[in-house]
């Protein structure tokens, strides 16, 4: 992480409170404020319903916070940009429109010609292994498939930063350990910044240069661990089994306040 | 948007097909696949009806209908020349001139059905039209909306029936108000189903599009448009026979010529063979509209993943 290089983004005090005011009312995230470097990976952990999702909007530019600031490239986030684009936990694909039509829609948008849009979808789905299956409808394609189209369609953005919400979930182990390597070649070519939400440890060992544990509701960051191994990385090495050790602890003992906290 | 057609690409088929190499093997394939399955809901169609007329005539054979209230199909049917003369309302202004009894009594059946049909569809197509353009105009500029969604909102519950009064006030006689009256039986329900439509649209279809780059104008002629579509052809076709009863009951108050002043000979000649000679012709012309309806379906939501089309309601 270079210092003039601006922050990819930066969270300063974030707070968000949904339906504020209601008897429904709920803080999802309080005072959280973290950084992701030019270029850098950064992986997010926590136990379910601890504020990743709501996180991750709030970087995309899909929600606003109700406190505190939310900086992406050192501007002011008003809203979402093809600069910032996330990936769903669902694949979310127009089913009106062709695999590749859907992966290169945000060319499309800005008038790019249909042929160009062809040949740039086909190389990008190409590192998906979805070549084949880029002429025919979303539905045809099994869900781990659609969501390697959806994550295709958010890197031909070439965004600054790519905000994946644990987009793997669909996909089984081996896939799961493909997709992250074509992931990180591709990311590395765009020269973008990933933050990753994720429950998987492993995926934010393999992956991450920088892992944030965050607390149970509401959610700010608890721990964070740097990982400096070279990728990519064997998840038997004696540190990451120490990382994995150390991070398996923290959640555990987060997802068990939260469990107590909803019981009470 | 610049459409380069003239480059070959080989990947796109809107057909959803199953193997990855889609040339013409599959998609011949799956339309012959269609042709036959249509073959066999037709066969299935006309058994149907076939047992109905079967019992009907062992009924009249067993002498418990009585052939001058209820005359079994054979005594109707073949006695179309005869009913058929009574189309030629289409053309009573001929009378006078001796050129109705030259003309073949099928060409009268034909010219009253196609004036009806042309009031029908013309009313429908306008109303869906103006029912689409105005919805998305509602959600596109608020203020439009928040101006004339109420007074729509008040005017939907009203029975199409009370407006005949206006169409004659308006347009006189003539197919005008006919189509008027198919135009408001339609249109208010049809917008403001248009309107529910688009607010039901999911919401990560429109996020996808906001990160992605798209204007609001891309958002709505992009995503919204073509996510509503379905939506809007199940209304469109549940309100198909709606509009058809409009269409009679407007003629048959003698506004306009057609099939429903047939409808309205039938009621006041009391000739049962009249009778039941219309309702199988209604329930003939209801069958092809619907199946025509489901045609264009198909074309314009080849990608449900049921093939579009909808559901065919005698599966």
């Amino acid at each position: 992480m270079t210092a003039e290089r601006p922050l990819s983004l930066a969270c300063r005090g974030v707070g968000k409170i949904w339906s504020p005011g209601l008897p429904s009312e709920t803080r999802a995230l309080a005072d959280l404020s973290l950084n992701v470097g030019h270029r850098e990976i950064v992986a997010i952990l926590g136990p379910s319903g601890c504020g990743k999702t709501t996180l991750l909007r709030l970087a995309a530019g899909l929600e606003q916070p109700s406190d505190g600031s939310v900086l992406a490239a050192g501007q002011p986030v008003a809203g979402p940009s093809p600069t910032r684009t996330m990936v769903f936990q669902v694949p979310c694909l127009y089913p009106w429109q062709t695999v590749w039509e859907n992966v290169s829609f945000g060319l499309a948008l800005q008038g790019v010609s249909r042929q160009d849009r062809h040949d740039s979808a086909r190389g990008m789905l190409a590192k998906f292994g979805l070549a084949p299956v880029m002429g025919q409808l979303p539905h045809t394609l099994s869900l781990g498939m659609q969501q390697r189209a959806a994550i295709a369609r958010a890197l031909l953005m070439q965004p600054a930063l790519l905000i994946l919400d644990e987009p793997f979930a669909a996909l089984d182990v081996l896939m799961r350990q493909r997709m992250l390597r074509y992931l990180l070649e591709t990311v590395r070519e765009t020269n973008g910044a990933v933050l990753l939400a994720t429950h998987d440890i492993d995926e934010a060992l393999a992956l991450a240069d920088r892992i944030l544990v965050m607390t149970a509701r509401p959610g700010r960051i608890r721990t964070e661990l740097r990982i400096d191994e070279e990728r990519p990385r064997d998840l038997n090495a004696p540190a990451l089994l120490a990382a994995r050790r150390h991070l398996t602890g923290v959640i555990g003992d987060e997802a068990d306040r939260a469990f107590l906290e909803q019981e009470a | 948007m610049p459409r380069d057609m003239k480059a070959p690409i080989h990947d796109i088929n809107p057909v959803a097909s199953i193997g990855p190499n889609c040339s013409n093997g599959p998609k011949a394939r799956a339309s012959k696949a269609r042709w036959r399955a249509f073959g066999v809901r037709l066969c299935w169609s006309l058994l149907s009806v076939g047992l109905f007329a079967l019992i009907w005539e062992a009924a009249w054979l067993a002498g418990l209908a009585d052939p001058r209230l209820l005359p079994p199909p054979h005594v109707f049917l073949a006695d179309f020349g005869a009913q058929a003369r009574h189309f030629n309302t289409s053309d009573r202004w001929l009378i006078t001139s001796g050129e109705v009894a030259a003309r073949p009594a099928a060409l009268a059946v034909l010219s009253t059905v196609t004036a009806t049909a042309t009031r029908v569809l013309a009313g429908l197509a306008l109303a869906a039209i103006a029912a689409l353009t105005m919805g998305l105009a509602a959600r596109y500029w608020p203020l439009f909306g928040k101006l004339t969604l109420p007074t729509v909102t008040f005017l939907a519950p009203v029975s199409a029936v009370t407006w005949l009064p206006v169409a004659i006030f308006i347009f006189g006689v003539g197919s005008m108000p006919a189509i008027f009256m198919v135009f408001i039986a339609l249109f208010f329900l049809m917008l403001l189903a248009t309107v529910s439509q688009i607010d039901a649209v999911e919401a990560p279809y429109l996020e996808v599009a906001r990160m992605m780059g798209a204007s609001r104008r891309q958002i709505f002629l992009q995503v919204v448009l073509p996510a509503i579509l379905p939506g809007l052809f199940v209304i469109l076709r549940l309100n198909l026979f709606a509009a058809w009863m409009v269409a009679l009951f407007v003629e048959a108050t003698g506004v306009s010529r057609g099939l429903g002043q047939v409808v309205m000979l039938v009621r006041n000649g009391f000739n049962p063979r009249l009778v039941f000679f219309t309702i199988v012709l209604l329930g003939v012309i209801g069958y092809l509209f619907d199946l025509g309806f489901r045609l264009i379906e198909r074309r314009a939501l080849y990608w449900l993943p049921g093939g579009g089309g909808g559901q065919y309601l005698d599966r």
